[in-house]
């Protein structure tokens, strides 16, 4: 496979890195950008950007028009989080232990920089194991329910991910994804949970008050890379720029974030993740990372020839672009790139019992007729 | 649009209109909406054609709303389709389940509204209709099959300028703290009448176009009829509105009329809006200067001419509107 020199020259990636790029587009780059912006969850970060700078006045109407309609949804979606937030603090205040909120909720919620225009969907908040059983009795008492799931799902959920099943809001329909590691217990990463919490910062939200924290800045980034990188690449662009984002806002407003990113990521078996997340930021977002830092990462890359493979995958995955025969060159991207992040997150044995269970499942579901429509 | 590209549908000689739908595809102007549409049949390009005579079109590309695609279903590796039929795509992603074909017309319209209602946040938007008339608007809300789209029919076949039937987009670009009333952007578009509206209003109105009638729908009998080319002409321009009429038709009744306090007026604009939580604080605020400047009234009827009067001296007493 070649890589998409189109992909990497897309109008919407070049007004992600920077927004005066859109004052070129004619008619159809702007349908173009809209309508990848829209598909890779990145618009409303786009509208963000062209008003602070001062460029929106100079974007033609409609395209302002169809902007506006991003920014009014991520907003929406982002009152949305704030308030579960609130709901989840009030719900586990009593227990006096450590929430830490992870990914778009921790940025909203936070007020970083990653958080203009972020659609954050589901709630993930991260609690230590040991009061789990706590934890679930507190949010179902306030409202979260278990939707049905059969027993093996449970278990994997369970035993085998980093969280347990996604929770429900009887009342509000809302999802909350409640985390007791940051990556899945059978993968080569290993977190050092202790260590997370004993580093996350209280949130300074006021509203939220109680217990609510963030991840420590370097944290933040490994936990973003390594769900990126080793577990999931639907709405890759956006999580990309999420890490260019906070690398570029903690590198300039932490001392030694740098170094404590590659300490954290020795002490939580993330070195390859942050490989990718600094190759790929620097490489498509623009992010500047120190030259000393990028050499001292480089030796945790893969040996030749994955790191080019990997680009070829990643380049389809999650760039813009793919119309027609690019579309299903994306599909295959993203399914190989799923099958990797199984064999990273599971032993080949357990990897082939999880296979056969869901083989199994498929073929039994394959053989039932289908309702009428 | 850019002007050098810009025509009417009606100008375009069918075969012509049927190659491009086929090809690139026509930016149509529909409402207050671009729509790039794509079709690979003749007699889908020749339905919408012949509803769209007097909308603008362009066959450069112009900023669209809505990537529209209407094509027949196929099966996977060349196989004839599992569901044979006709299936709407936006930006490629199918919206529901594959129609016949023959529906086509019928599906273009429910998709666009569908496409409204989904993606467009930057209006307020209702489940309503509304008409224009001396520069002040008439909302009219309900629920389906309350009459309204009758009403819409009736009036717009007359004296006024029909501004929308299904959704009414209430304009949140005007900046907080600017005073005066938010305006409705007129996006006209065909009336779907169902069932014994459709032959009501064609025996009223002789002069109103109609489109084939779609019969055994969900909703029964469907025809539309189109709006006047007036209307058409003045699509996107924004009208302040002065007056609300929640219809509920019931043959024979009385024709019977009752103001609503602007409390009561508020939450059932509230209840019929289709964005009102997506649109937040300027939702609120334009639907709250809207409740104070405009009046609420509940109308029963059973002859349209009774409605239509009704409405026109309820509008004519209203004030409000305009620079007001």
């Amino acid at each position: 496979m070649t890589p998409g020199p189109e992909r990497a020259d897309h109008p919407l990636l070049q007004a992600l890195r920077d927004p005066r790029c859109v004052l070129d587009l004619d008619a159809a780059g702007w349908n173009d950008v809209i309508w990848q912006g829209r598909r890779h969850a990145v618009l409303a970060r786009l509208a963000v950007d062209l008003e602070r700078t001062g460029l929106l006045a100079r974007v033609p109407a409609r395209a302002r028009g169809l902007l506006a309609d991003a920014r009014a949804v991520a907003a929406l979606n982002q009152t949305v989080c704030r308030y579960e937030a609130r709901r989840v603090a009030r719900a586990l205040v009593p227990l006096g232990i450590p929430v830490v909120l992870l990914k778009g909720g921790a940025y909203v919620v936070a007020g970083l920089p990653a958080a203009r225009g972020r659609l954050a969907g589901d709630l993930d908040i991260l609690v230590p194991p040991e009061r789990l059983g706590d934890v679930e009795r507190a949010v179902h008492a306030h409202g979260w329910e278990a939707g049905p799931i059969d027993p093996y799902d449970e278990h994997y959920y369970r035993d085998w991910t980093h969280q347990i099943p996604p929770l429900r809001h009887r009342e509000r329909d809302t999802e909350l994804d409640i985390h007791f590691t940051i990556a899945p217990r059978t993968s080569r990463a290993h977190p050092d949970t202790t260590a997370l919490f004993a580093a996350a910062r209280p949130v300074a939200d006021t509203a939220t008050g109680g217990p609510l924290k963030i991840l420590a800045p370097a944290d933040m980034v490994l936990h973003s890379a390594v769900h990126l990188f080793n577990e999931d690449m639907r709405l890759g662009l956006r999580n990309l720029f999420d890490l260019h984002d906070l690398l570029t806002h903690f590198g300039t407003t932490e001392d030694g974030f740098w170094e404590t990113l590659i300490e954290r990521a020795c002490r939580h078996g993330m070195e390859r993740p942050l490989f990718y997340c600094l190759r790929y930021c620097a490489r498509f977002c623009g992010t500047t990372v120190p030259a000393a830092i990028q050499d001292r990462v480089a030796a945790f890359g893969p040996r030749a020839p994955v790191p080019r493979l990997m680009d070829a995958l990643v380049v389809r995955a999650i760039l813009p672009g793919g119309a027609g025969s690019g579309r299903r060159a994306t599909g295959f991207a993203r399914w190989l790139l799923f099958v990797r992040a199984h064999w990273l997150k599971m032993p080949p044995g357990l990897l082939l019992r999880h296979l056969a269970v869901k083989t199994a499942r498929r073929m039994r579901a394959v053989s039932t007729p289908a309702p009428p429509p | 649009m850019p002007d050098g590209t810009r025509v009417r549908v009606g100008d375009l000689a069918l075969p012509e209109a049927v190659r491009i739908l086929a090809g690139t595809g026509l930016w149509l102007g529909t409402g207050a909406f671009v729509v790039h549409l794509r079709t690979d049949s003749a007699a889908r390009a020749g339905a919408v054609v012949a509803a769209h005579a007097d909308h603008r079109v362009s066959r450069a590309p112009a900023i669209h709303d809505f990537p529209l695609t209407i094509a027949r279903t196929s099966g996977r590796f060349g196989l004839p389709a599992r569901r044979p039929g006709v299936q709407a795509r936006i930006d490629g992603e199918p919206l529901f389940e594959p129609f016949p074909e023959a529906y086509a017309f019928a599906m273009f319209e429910s998709t666009l509204n569908w496409c409204i209602a989904r993606y467009v946040h930057r209006h307020l938007t209702f489940h309503a209709g509304a008409v224009e008339r001396e520069g002040r608007a008439v909302i009219l809300t309900g629920p389906s099959g309350s009459g309204k789209s009758t009403l819409c029919a009736a009036l717009s076949q007359g004296g006024w300028r029909l501004l929308s039937d299904e959704l009414v987009l209430l304009d949140l670009s005007r900046k907080p703290g600017v005073p005066g009333i938010p305006e409705i952007i007129a996006n006209p578009r065909p009336i779907s009448l169902k069932n014994e509206a459709i032959d009501r209003i064609a025996a009223r109105n002789p002069q109103a176009r109609f489109s084939a009638r779609f019969e055994n729908t969900v909703k029964g009998t469907i025809a539309f009829v189109h709006p006047r080319p007036e209307a058409v002409r003045r699509a996107g321009e924004t009208v302040a509105p002065a007056l609300v009429v929640a219809p509920t038709y019931r043959p024979g009744a009385d024709l019977a009329v009752e103001e609503i306090a602007k409390a009561a007026g508020f939450m059932m604009m509230v209840e019929n809006a289709v964005n009102y939580f997506t649109t937040g604080r300027p939702g609120f605020e334009a639907l709250a200067a809207l409740s104070d400047r405009s009046r609420f009234y509940r109308l029963t009827y059973g002859d349209i001419d009774q409605a239509v009067a009704a409405i026109t001296e309820l509008h004519a007493t209203a004030g409000g509107g305009g620079a007001a």
